[in-house]
């Protein structure tokens, strides 16, 4: 290795060409074994959103694991990011938890979308954390429930960890909706939502950030539009 | 009725290993005398099969062999228990006692042809008869219309001058036949005990109950975990052998005063298996605080099914419904977990309602039932509604006659006019609009459309 590569804080851009030229002139550099190997083995679900799978090293959302999703207020276009992915599970009869959400949710709206509400299952805000901690961490570790989200103020890293390791043993994919970052989370991917902009042709356009992905490298933002 | 019983029923005692006993008693099978009991519940508006039920289980004090004849009797065979009573009048003064909870009137007869003893318990006679020599005398007098026939077969018979049993003895066999049919001469043949009635066996329902007694008091959770642990081992066991999974139980701990404390163990999916039930008996008990020290634990289930193999063999892959069945009873069990965690209303269903109302459009549903399929295509029609509703409509500041919320709003679309529940204390009259906030918010507002025409938050865009 050069020395430079020391003194240079490591970049959080995706590999540029002048790491693409070190590898290919410089034999005894390899690239560390992680991130590829890491998304090789993991198929994505398709988020329904054509420039976001584009982005996403899965091609999609991570089959299995924990999404962290970091909003600082709702009605941002949370729920219409996840939408398809609600769309496929209720088609597939398949169950939904959703544990401790801020709002009722509001049926009417979910049969607009074309989800059966029937098949979602509520937890219903409890008045001590751990409680619903618990659940999600016990839900995700329950490989037949299809997908997991939870509504949190905050959570910090270690208990991520703990629900990031649940949700990769159960094989479960698991979303945390909560309102600041957790610094060097070990979810499977961060994302931040900005806010949604609705343009004066109706359109409704939310941008979303990608601040990591487990093992890679893989950042940037993506803007894409919602149903309504 | 007793004074009935008891005058007839002298020759009836305990069996004597006498030879000459032995030949003088030709209703006996290996070396016991035959007696069938037939008990008839005289209240005909009790009569449900739950409470012939009830009175079998309490017949069980005398007999293990018992039957059941809907709607209202019950049969069973008694010369074995006479030794054991010492006696005829000795078993009914202890069936008497053991019917006392039944609270309604009943009729006994006993005789050797339990077909005979139904006939005269079913017309009221509560009378013993010995011999199957006896029979026909003790049966004579009966009208014929006790005698299960066809209406038309009984008008026939009544129109011939024949009006009591007695008038059929005097008919040559083969003519009786003849004029009774098959089946009904078949049945005379079995009253006067000259043919054999099976009959299917009454088989109690299954009840789980053990005591364990600790060997010093108990106070701590762990503890009692232990020996509830043991007597999960116990119902498996039972589970297993009779090929039956449960759905529920109950488990007791008793303090020093004998009082209990209940704790009810249920399952949205019946199991047999003690791995199912022990993390459910580990969170209720870690729930439960020991109030009194624990003396004695007692495990009970009533209610059973009949256990239901997969289907799928060592070899085999399972088909996807298999799959998707055991997935489901999987994940029955986590919701299981928990509901015991967190209580029992902690977990609910959305449920789309067809009502007008944005409040009652919505509505929240136990989970235990199987979701019903969605059958409404209503929504659809009408103008998108917002994936959150508040609990109560949060009223919103206005500016030079606008509403705000951190600032001014972008109307987006509306109004949407809401008149509904006129019939109510509470009518609806609203507007609603979907409106932009400065921080890129959708939301869902109404303005009253009565009193004091105020702006009012309902739902967000998620």
């Amino acid at each position: 290795m050069t020395p430079d590569l020391f003194d240079n804080p490591p970049s959080a851009d995706p590999p540029s060409d002048a790491v693409q030229q070190l590898l290919k002139h410089q034999p005894q550099l390899q690239r560390g074994a992680g991130h590829m190997e890491q998304h090789a083995d993991m198929d994505g679900l398709p988020t329904g959103f054509r420039a976001l799978d584009d982005l996403l090293p899965w091609q999609g959302w991570p089959e299995r694991g924990l999404v962290e999703i970091i909003q600082p207020q709702s009605g941002t276009g949370e729920l219409q990011l996840l939408m398809p992915l609600l769309r496929q599970f209720s088609q597939q009869r398949k169950p939904v938890l959703m544990i401790t959400p801020p709002h009722q949710l509001y049926a009417p709206a979910l049969l607009q979308a074309g989800i059966d509400p029937s098949q979602l299952l509520i937890i219903r805000p409890q008045d001590r954390c751990q409680q619903a901690l618990w659940s999600t961490e016990k839900a995700l570790q329950a490989h037949e429930c299809a997908l997991v989200l939870v509504w949190q103020n905050w959570l910090g890293s270690r208990v991520i960890r703990r629900l990031q390791l649940a949700a990769s043993q159960g094989g479960t994919p698991g979303f945390l909706l909560h309102r600041r970052a957790a610094p060097h989370s070990p979810a499977t991917l961060q994302l931040q939502l900005e806010r949604a902009v609705n343009h004066a042709d109706g359109r409704r356009l939310l941008n979303l950030q990608v601040l990591r992905t487990r093992g890679g490298h893989c950042r940037g933002a993506v803007e894409i539009e919602l149903d309504g | 009725m007793d004074e009935a019983f008891r005058l007839r029923s002298s020759s009836i005692v305990p069996p004597d290993r006498s030879p000459h006993n032995r030949s003088s008693a030709p209703d006996h099978r290996r070396g016991r005398p035959v007696l069938w009991c037939a008990l008839h519940l005289a209240d005909t508006s009790h009569h449900s099969r739950g409470t012939l039920e009830t009175a079998a289980s309490l017949c069980q004090q005398v007999s293990d062999q018992i039957s059941l004849l809907p709607p209202d009797t019950v049969v069973f065979e008694a010369g074995s228990s006479l030794r054991h009573f010492r006696g005829i009048h000795a078993l009914r003064r202890h069936l008497a006692q053991c019917l006392h909870p039944l609270e309604q009137p009943w009729t006994l007869a006993a005789s050797p042809a339990a077909a005979a003893s139904v006939l005269l318990a079913r017309s009221g006679h509560d009378t013993l008869v010995a011999d199957t020599a006896a029979l026909r005398a003790a049966l004579g007098t009966l009208p014929l219309d006790h005698l299960p026939m066809p209406a038309r077969t009984l008008k026939r018979l009544r129109h011939s001058g024949l009006k009591q049993l007695r008038d059929l003895w005097r008919l040559p066999s083969a003519a009786l036949r003849q004029r009774l049919g098959p089946r009904p001469y078949e049945h005379l043949q079995r009253c006067l005990g000259q043919r054999p009635w099976p009959l299917p066996r009454w088989q109690p329902p299954l009840h789980f109950h053990r005591y364990r007694e600790t060997e010093w008091p108990l106070t701590d959770t762990q503890q009692v975990l232990y020996i509830s642990e043991e007597l999960l081992a116990d119902l498996q066991q039972f589970l297993h052998r009779h090929d039956v999974i449960v759905e529920q139980m109950v488990l007791q701990l008793h303090d020093a005063t004998a009082t209990a404390q209940n704790m009810a163990l249920r399952m949205r999916s019946p199991s047999r298996r003690m791995t199912d039930w022990y993390p459910l008996l580990t969170i209720k008990l870690e729930q439960t605080p020991l109030d009194e020290p624990v003396y004695g634990i007692t495990l009970e289930a009533r209610h059973f099914q009949p256990f239901r193999p997969d289907t799928h063999g060592f070899m085999a892959c399972r088909h996807p419904e298999q799959q998707q069945q055991a997935d489901s009873h999987s994940w029955q069990r986590t919701l299981d977990l928990l509901e015991a965690q967190l209580g029992q209303q902690a977990l609910y269903r959305p449920t789309a309602r067809e009502d007008w109302s944005p409040e009652a459009g919505s509505e929240e549903t136990e989970t235990h039932s199987a979701p019903a399929p969605v059958t409404s295509h209503a929504f659809k029609q009408v103008s998108p509604r917002p994936t959150w509703l508040l609990d109560t409509p949060q009223r919103l500041p206005t500016h030079r006659g606008q509403p705000c919320m951190a600032g001014p709003l972008r109307m987006l679309s509306g109004p949407e006019r809401i008149q509904t529940h006129w019939w109510d204390s509470v009518p609806i009259q609203r507007d609603y609009y979907v409106a932009e906030t400065g921080q890129g918010q959708r939301i869902w507002l109404f303005r009253e459309l009565t009193g004091a025409r105020h702006w009012y938050l309902h739902g967000l865009f998620g």
